[in-house]
């Protein structure tokens, strides 16, 4: 092992798809997501059909930790949301 | 008296890349090798050319680096082939640490041999494909922005990590 000269780098990276994007939710105060704001209006989530924790990457300096959420909205639209319990913010994402 | 003799040129081939997030796992670096060696292997000195070594080197997150040289007992002109003997090799090893980027060199490169068109249909496309990017190049001035979906880490828990846009090498 030598020391990590810490040179500019100055080439293409591999780009990740499915990135998540912020979202505006108003939650309970068990952070439990109540209605969002969709294409500029408020919504109310009628339905949680799932639930799921992801706790990984502990060696990052950010590591990952996220409550995900299946949500049904008012509107019949489904997603998929989770609150960053890292950043304490919320965010939509595919899959 | 001494002997003039023409003195030898050293090339070398060098393609790097970042990692999105800083990876141990060889599956993520083997995808990543394969673009590489297909940005190398389009590169104009390796045309009909044979390569006889290959050197791996990447930053670990912790601050220090990683290398592995790789030689061939026969020089290699054929990009799937360097890959193979790459996957051979990474298999069944171990990184030091999570790597944060991969820059891999092609040397040791063997003299001019003849270039065989391809007789075959896809290989002519490939060939059209390879000059429209090169005219496209040209005119915008910087790799064109075409991309290819690969898998990345499919078992992944985190949606982000499953897939990712490479550059389109034809």
């Amino acid at each position: 092992m030598v020391p990590n000269p810490r040179t500019q780098k100055r080439f293409g990276a591999l780009r990740p798809i499915n990135r998540p994007i912020p979202i505006q939710i108003q939650e309970s105060s068990q952070y439990v997501p109540m209605s969002m704001l969709y294409n500029r209006f408020w919504l109310q989530i009628v339905d949680i059909e799932d639930r799921w924790r992801i706790d990984d990457e502990w060696w990052r300096e950010q590591p990952i930790s996220r409550i995900y959420f299946q949500i049904l909205l008012e509107n019949g639209q489904r997603l998929t949301i989770f609150h960053d319990l890292f950043q304490n913010e919320w965010l939509q994402q595919h899959g | 008296m001494k002997k003039i003799t023409q003195r030898e040129i050293r090339q070398i081939i060098q393609e790097e890349m970042d990692f999105p997030v800083p990876t141990v796992n060889i599956s993520t670096l083997l995808l990543a090798l394969e673009q590489l060696l297909a940005r190398a292997f389009i590169h104009p000195a390796l045309q009909g050319r044979h390569i006889r070594v290959v050197l791996l080197e990447g930053s670990i997150l912790s601050g220090a680096t990683w290398s592995k040289k790789i030689s061939f007992r026969d020089a290699i002109g054929k990009e799937k082939k360097v890959y193979e003997v790459l996957k051979k090799n990474l298999s069944y090893s171990t990184l030091p640490g999570p790597l944060e980027n991969i820059r891999l060199t092609l040397s040791g490169l063997s003299g001019e041999f003849g270039q065989q068109r391809g007789l075959f249909t896809d290989t002519r496309h490939k060939q059209q494909l390879k000059e429209t990017m090169a005219q496209l190049e040209v005119r915008l001035g910087e790799r064109p922005p075409i991309f290819t979906v690969k898998e990345m880490e499919p078992w992944s828990r985190i949606p982000e990590r499953r897939s990712a846009l490479v550059p389109y090498v034809p």
